[in-house]
């Protein structure tokens, strides 16, 4: 098994919450080398890029909400997360 | 040089391994055999591209001659490698691509423990330690409440100050100057706008201390480690991991918060945590902590405060825990990973727009929602029900429709202490928005005080007034940084509690039959665990429907009374308070 699968692989059968640089420990990687692999597995469907899912949601929300929530990127509220991918089911 | 070689020259290639290369040395040949393709395309780059199926390649190679029959080969070669690998040879491709890589940098480069991990890294250690990282995410809320609490606070007497002061000296002289004064517009204006949009507007302090702090800790980067953390948290008592998003962003509002429950795949994990983001205290109901931690707890005020967004993350987490295991059973845990950003020293300009967007907002809320439940409960107020001497803005408040509504549901919050239509006209009101809540205790307790003989004052004389207080707000709020760290180098001065802390002061020592704090206490709670607002109902149905949106709703009621009660009746039995 390839390296890219080692990276699919580690996150489906993580049982928490990883950090990119915990993972790059784990395959002796450096983490900005990871980065690339998991956004082929976000292209290829295999990972979900919850950043996009996130803004999305807050976008579906537009004038369903009053003034408090007119999409992620107008919502003040809304706490700017780190990006994170999660295995696509 | 043989034909291959020349079409293929691999001086520097990646080896893809013995099935994969045959099959790009069979693809090569193919493409050597057309001039029109080698001189556009590297044949080895090109056979490699086709065989991970790259559709703008195969679109460009249609047109050139030999391209359909080269592409027809590739589709073939494809098929075979598909066949042995059992999966996209795109992804095959790139695996061995990437190994290829992998090997040629440890092979080229020495890295040092130190050159592997970074500050950041470093600092992560620790503060992305399932242990050490939920005492460090604790210790900072807390700080950031009691500064929130601390600091703000003479600017919260600044601004109540100014509109009790020169704001309604100017409204009053000005309806006096056109032959209004001491009209029910002028009942309107200041019992109701002022006294209720303006009981709301002195706790923008308090919110923008808040703002500033999240602020700080979302552009350093630490925020992105909190949400881990607690991630790891939940994911370790049976939660859903991934829910920390949405309730993290109801600590500002419950609305988006809600919305944001879409992030979630499985439908019970949404319905889960749309069921507790409204105990993540929102910033709404900052301000009826503060004012009641002021009167009440003035030592401890952001500890209290700090207290209870606390409870609100215990509730969820237990309530999540006891649901997870009744109605919501799933075996499904998703895990993920995350990229956490590099921590950076925060920009003033940054912190100040962030700040003043989420102020923003709440003032826009002021403005439209407050302003319009402050006319109405002044309306409510103004009318006289029952035997009663009383006109249209000339009735004792005691005898008002707003009393008598509120006096309906008084005895069932009799056992927790603050029975009084007063306290449950404010909680009625906070139905619609919970800022509302200290809009409406303003308006209720402030109409008697509205008698108070007022001295004229001249146009400058106000002017100074309003400078020479907020320098004074601003020396007392530099003052109180070193008690914050324990050093108390300046003597305390007990702050003159306003006419209203006094009145509902004395009103919840009323109700509780002496046991204010407690009451208080439990008051707090109720505000906390019932319904957020509104819109967040709205919010509810239309995400999970109207069925949980009752469940919600009438769970969140229940809950509060029951949590009220317990505080109030064990404290008392326990002899607290």
């Amino acid at each position: 098994m390839g390296l890219l699968h080692q990276v699919l692989d580690e996150i489906e059968a993580a049982t928490g919450p990883l950090t990119v640089n915990e993972l790059g420990c784990r395959l002796d990687v450096d983490a900005s080398a990871l980065l690339p692999m998991i956004e082929f597995w976000v292209r290829k469907g295999r990972l979900r890029d919850e950043d996009t899912a996130v803004t999305e949601a807050s976008t579906c929300a537009t004038g369903n909400c009053g003034s408090s929530c007119a999409g992620a990127n107008s919502c003040a509220y809304i706490a700017r997360m780190p990006r994170s991918y999660a295995p696509n089911k | 040089m043989s034909t291959l070689e020349a079409a293929c020259p691999a001086t520097f290639a990646v080896d893809y391994g013995r099935t994969l290369e045959t099959e790009i040395d069979a693809l090569c040949r193919e493409i050597g055999r057309y001039p029109a393709i080698t001189q556009k395309y590297p044949a080895r780059w090109l056979a490699i591209n086709l065989l991970e199926q790259d559709p703008e390649l195969q679109q460009q190679l249609l047109r050139l001659d030999g391209g359909p029959a080269a592409l027809t080969h590739a589709q073939m070669g494809y098929g075979r490698l598909a066949e042995i690998y059992g999966e996209d040879v795109d992804a095959v491709i790139a695996d061995r691509r990437y190994g290829w890589i992998h090997n040629l940098v440890n092979q080229a480069v020495q890295r040092t423990h130190t050159d592997r991990y970074t500050r950041s890294d470093k600092i992560d250690r620790f503060v992305t330690h399932r242990f050490w990282g939920v005492l460090i995410f604790l210790a900072l809320m807390w700080l950031v409440f009691k500064l929130t609490a601390d600091l703000s606070a003479p600017y919260v007497d600044w601004i109540d100050g100014v509109l009790a002061g020169p704001v309604t000296h100017g409204v009053v002289a000005l309806l006096t100057a056109v032959g209004l004064g001491g009209s029910w517009v002028e009942g309107l204006l200041v019992d109701g706008v002022i006294a209720g949009v303006g009981g709301v507007l002195v706790f923008v302090p308090v919110l923008m201390s808040l703002y500033l702090a999240l602020a700080v800790l979302e552009d350093s980067g630490y925020m992105a480690r909190a949400a881990f953390v607690m991630d790891s948290l939940m994911h370790k008592i049976g939660l859903q991991g991934k829910s920390f998003l949405p309730l993290m962003v109801g600590f500002g509002c419950s609305v988006p918060a809600i919305y944001a429950t879409r992030t979630l795949e499985n439908k019970k994990d949404r319905i889960l945590t749309g069921l507790l983001v409204p105990f993540m205290s929102c910033g709404a109901r900052l301000p009826v902590y503060v004012l009641f931690a002021a009167i009440f707890f003035p030592r401890y005020a952001g500890t209290v405060i700090f207290g209870l967004y606390l409870l609100g993350i215990v509730t969820a987490i237990l309530l999540g825990l006891i649901l997870r295991r009744t109605l919501f059973q799933t075996d499904e845990a998703t895990a993920f990973v995350m990229e956490l950003p590099p921590y950076r020293l925060p920009t003033a300009r940054s912190i100040w727009l962030h700040m003043w967007q989420r102020t923003r907002e709440f003032l826009e809320n002021a403005w439209t929602i407050i302003l319009a439940v402050s006319i109405v409960i002044w309306l409510l107020m103004s009318v006289p029900v029952g035997a009663t001497d009383g006109a249209f803005a000339d009735t004792p408040v005691d005898d008002s429709a707003f009393a008598a509504a509120a006096g309906v549901i008084s005895p069932a919050l009799q056992p927790l202490g603050f029975g009084s239509w007063q306290s449950a006209g404010a909680l009625m009101s906070g139905f619609v928005a919970k800022e509302v809540v200290v809009s409406t205790m303003a308006q209720v307790y402030g109409v008697d005080e509205a008698e108070t003989a007022v001295e004229p004052t001249t146009f400058l004389e106000d002017v100074w007034f309003i400078a020479a207080s907020f320098v004074q707000a601003t020396i007392d709020s530099l003052k109180m940084i070193p008690s914050i760290f324990g050093l108390n180098l300046f003597p305390e001065t007990a702050d003159e509690p306003t006419d209203l802390m006094a009145a509902i002061k004395n009103g919840f020592e009323e109700t509780s039959g002496g046991h204010g704090a407690l009451a208080a206490l439990s008051f707090m709670v109720f505000v906390l665990i019932y319904t957020p607002c509104m819109v967040a109902i709205a919010a509810e149905k239309q995400e999970f429907g109207a069925k949980w949106m009752w469940v919600s709703v009438i769970g969140q009621f229940i809950l509060a009374w029951v949590m009220a009660l317990l505080i109030f009746q064990g404290g008392k039995l326990l002899g607290i308070g």
